[in-house]
């Protein structure tokens, strides 16, 4: 019985080491990153874990909030209008349907929560590859369909640059990429991405479109530039900060 | 049995050893340097909205442009705003401390922005009284009329209390209530947050 005693102790003070094992926290996630979001009609829509709030447009001050809680499901990224949202999870993509309050899963097409995206009327451009979450996979941006409201089809597929931010603005798709080049996209004939033009702005970090003014603003890692985007398709810098 | 029993006992003792073994140390990415809780705020510090003159710019985290003004939020320490905006030069006007800024948007004469784990609406219809930057006076800022805190919700969010960066180990932010900046060094003591 004593040896038994020594040998408990001596496993006890060998594996001190639990209570640091034990302690050990991962944190952070995207949705804590992606928190604030402004949907191409102008609805700013706040994402906390597994729900939105979207703040009523009238009388922005007073802060009012309609929530919508999507049951375990945590919201990474959101992209869309205030009628249809595309939620990006760790499952994959969601249509979300404001009138409805309804989500529907669409097909995942291994989606990871560290990709780009955008809805243009019921297209889906998404990009992939080349990060955290991806980093072995080339990196590509890919157009789909959602058909029916429920089904997301495949139509057309381009590598490229890793894309670090996406955006749409006036139906148009702003993409900014790894070497710096903030490239204007458009869909045509329902079945290609098709590039409209594209500026250099060096190490560009993300941007802001602004499609009131037709602006597009891009950071740096100087400061920011002021671009416009003009009637004749074509992207100008206005000023740098 | 009573020697098979102790076998045994001796048998669950390592192996349940093995796992206890400290992963960071044999984690690659637990490499020399780790980042640590350089400068933080508190939840009383948040309320502490200062309209002041323009100060340069330190780390753009959010950007916005209407016809009159350009805004930029520098993370946690507010927004600066310029006039002349699509001047080749445009021209600093103010700067309005918002102590845990990350994100914003401007409707309505309204800032709304997060400050820490809250959403704010900021007034700012006192900056079309204002020409240029001598103009900003302590007296004018002050002016509730001019610029302030409207209204708040409280705990809309969660503010991101570990560094922006990937794979990497750091201090835990148990005793403080928002980092602001961290600070990569040499580890000298273990960090049991990773991120």
């Amino acid at each position: 019985m004593r040896y038994l005693i020594i040998l408990v102790c001596f496993c006890l003070i060998s594996c001190s080491k639990i209570e640091e094992i034990g302690s050990l926290r991962i944190l952070g996630s995207n949705t804590e990153q992606n928190f604030f979001n402004e949907t191409t009609n102008n609805q700013n829509v706040f994402l906390k874990k597994n729900e939105m709030q979207f703040l009523n447009n009238s009388s922005v001050s007073n802060l009012n909030l309609n929530k919508f809680t999507a049951d375990s499901l945590d919201i990474e990224r959101i992209a869309g209008s205030s009628d249809s949202l595309l939620l990006l999870s760790k499952t994959g993509l969601k249509a979300y349907f404001t009138k409805t309050n309804k989500t529907v899963q669409l097909k995942n097409y291994a989606f990871s929560t560290c990709d780009q995206m955008a809805l243009v009327d019921s297209f889906v451009v998404v990009s992939q590859g080349k990060t955290v979450c991806q980093p072995g996979i080339a990196s590509k941006y890919s157009l789909f369909k959602i058909n029916k409201f429920t089904e997301l089809v495949y139509i057309n597929q381009y590598l490229s640059e890793s894309i670090i931010d996406l955006k749409v603005m006036n139906r148009k798709i702003f993409m900014l990429d790894a070497g710096g080049v903030l490239g204007v996209f458009e869909i045509k004939n329902g079945s290609e991405l098709s590039k409209v033009t594209e500026f250099s702005v060096p190490t560009g970090q993300f941007i802001r479109v602004v499609p009131s003014l037709r602006r597009i603003l891009v950071k740096t890692t100087k400061g920011m530039v002021q671009l416009s985007y003009n009637a004749n398709n074509k992207l100008e810098k206005i000023n740098e900060i | 049995m009573y020697k098979i029993l102790l076998l045994f006992i001796v048998l669950i003792g390592f192996s349940s050893c093995q796992k206890f073994e400290s992963f960071q140390e044999n984690d690659p990415s637990y490499a020399n340097e780790g980042y640590f809780i350089k400068t933080s705020l508190s939840e009383s510090d948040l309320s502490n909205f200062i309209v002041e003159k323009p100060i340069p710019i330190d780390q753009i985290s959010d950007m916005y442009v209407d016809e009159k003004y350009l805004y930029v939020a520098d993370y946690a320490k507010g927004m600066h705003i310029f006039k002349n905006p699509k001047d080749v030069k445009p021209e600093p006007l103010l700067f309005i401390n918002i102590p845990a800024l990350r994100k914003f948007t401007v409707k309505d004469g309204f800032i709304i922005c997060d400050n820490g784990n809250d959403l704010i609406s900021f007034k700012i219809s006192g900056l079309n009284l204002i020409g240029n930057a001598s103009q900003v006076t302590e007296a004018f800022a002050a002016n509730k009329a001019n610029f302030g805190l409207i209204n708040r919700k409280s705990n809309l969010f969660s503010f991101p209390n570990y560094p922006i960066e990937r794979n990497v180990y750091f201090e835990c932010p148990d005793s403080v209530d928002f980092v602001v900046e961290w600070e990569k060094k040499v580890i000298d003591k273990k960090l049991n947050c990773y991120r």
